[in-house]
């Protein structure tokens, strides 16, 4: 149990840096979310359930700081931890196109989520045309992004307090 | 834990109700805002807001190594323009002189002194890529109100949307859900001000105005007030930015008027809440 103090404390660190500092770094007038990379690298390299359980967590303060709506984050926050904690029992862990691959697709859902969750809601009116291009921008940003987190996610998996034994 | 295993995607689909429930409550006309949102706010504001200066001052390093390149032809456009100025400043100083005289006779007050500021820090953007949205390290307990103008040192930033307890969310004039109420200043026509453009490029448009509006590119648009509320005090003649164009907002049969803002976005750090 000495590691959910740890994980808390690594959430509260991504939401904060992206909010603060990554938010103002734009690409092509787009921010890429550290945070959502974050979710999608921590549910493909530990299990199941502990990544739900995070991305419960992160959703939460993400939404508390979101304009208007409370709740979009977090439903996409945990749908990707629960597809790619079915992804991971599947692939092979250690090839750097995964992080690449699948942070691609999953944020093409959350983008597509979100535009949808905006028009059911009728909270906002966004065109189609941005949106197909947060979804390239973002997309490949993202997946930039994802190598350098995947890299550390693995890093921290191996240290003692992070580490999962194997289970027969 | 193995009965969560067996469970997870009843958990899944519990947890996506519940939530799109919350999303539900929410998206009405009362905002993100509740006692939950307050404890979590309260908690993280403060580390966000070291996090947010410390993250300012490591772009101000790469903004200064960018401007190098720039620093002539800047120098250059100032040095023309500095002249333009003083010959203003002639017209100005004289016309300044003649004005308090006017005032004077009238017994007219300055109208800006009436007004209020509450100084505040900004502590971070949000919103993803769908909003545009700031937080500000003052709320409820500080007398912020949602509707409260927000001003940065030369022009409008925008209104407050949502209040917690220590901290706010204000969204931006650049954000298109916004509806400020302006008027063109030159000729004094009425608007509505919200944001326009995507990507690199983000300003905003004062909409609605006449099909034959004498609006020209060079004009300043400023907030008007317009309407009336209660419990806020709606400012006029706050600056939002200059005309870059006009356009024809072909099936309204009204003209659009595309405005560059004045406040730099990127680089806003301090702004000010008008209170009554």
């Amino acid at each position: 149990m000495k590691k959910v103090p740890i994980l808390v404390a690594l959430s509260l660190i991504v939401v904060v840096l992206q909010q603060a500092v990554f938010s103002n770094i734009k690409i092509f007038g787009i921010t890429f979310d550290i945070v959502f990379v974050y979710i999608v690298c921590y549910s493909l390299t530990r299990n199941d359930i502990e990544s739900i359980i995070t991305a419960l967590f992160t959703g939460v303060i993400r939404d508390a700081f979101f304009p208007g709506v409370f709740g979009v984050n977090t439903i996409i926050y945990i749908i990707t931890a629960y597809l790619a904690g079915i992804v991971q029992k599947k692939i092979y862990r250690n090839s750097i196109f995964i992080p690449i691959v699948f942070t691609m697709l999953f944020t093409i859902l959350k983008d597509a989520l979100y535009f949808s969750f905006m028009y059911l809601i009728n909270y906002k009116p966004i065109a189609f045309s941005i949106v197909t291009k947060v979804i390239l921008v973002e997309g490949i940003s993202n997946s930039i992004v994802s190598i350098i987190m995947y890299k550390l996610m693995q890093k921290l998996n191996r240290t003692k307090l992070l580490k999962e034994e194997w289970k027969f | 834990m193995n009965f969560f295993k067996s469970k997870l995607l009843t958990l899944v689909l519990v947890l996506c109700l519940v939530f799109t429930i919350f999303i539900g409550t929410t998206s009405n006309n009362k905002g993100n805002v509740g006692s939950v949102q307050n404890v979590i706010t309260s908690i993280v504001s403060p580390i966000q807001k070291f996090t947010y200066t410390a993250g300012q001052r490591v772009a101000d390093i790469f903004r200064y190594i960018k401007s190098l390149s720039e620093l002539k032809n800047e120098n250059e456009n100032l040095t023309s323009k500095i002249n333009d100025l003083n010959q203003k400043l002639v017209d100005y100083d004289r016309l300044k002189r003649e004005n308090d005289e006017m005032n004077k006779l009238l017994g007219f007050k300055n109208s800006r002194s009436d007004l209020k500021f509450v100084g505040a820090n900004v502590i971070g953007k949000v919103g993803d890529n769908w909003f545009d949205a700031i937080i500000i390290d003052i709320g409820e307990d500080d007398g912020v109100k949602k509707g409260q103008y927000v001003i940065s040192g030369n022009g409008l930033v925008g209104q407050v949307i949502e209040t917690a307890k220590t901290t706010s969310k204000v969204m931006t004039i650049l954000d298109d859900k916004i509806n400020i109420p302006a008027k063109v200043s030159s000729t004094g026509e009425d608007g509505i001000v919200n944001g326009a453009g995507e990507g690199m490029d983000k300003k905003c448009k004062i909409n609605y105005l006449a099909n034959d509006t004498k609006t020209k590119p060079g004009d300043a648009v400023v907030t008007s007030n317009i309407i009336s509320d209660d419990n806020i005090i709606i400012p006029s003649n706050i600056l939002i930015g200059f005309v870059e164009k006009v356009e024809d907002d072909k099936p309204n049969l009204v003209k659009t008027a595309y405005v560059k803002p004045v406040v730099d976005f990127s680089t806003l750090e301090k702004v000010m809440l008008i209170i009554r």
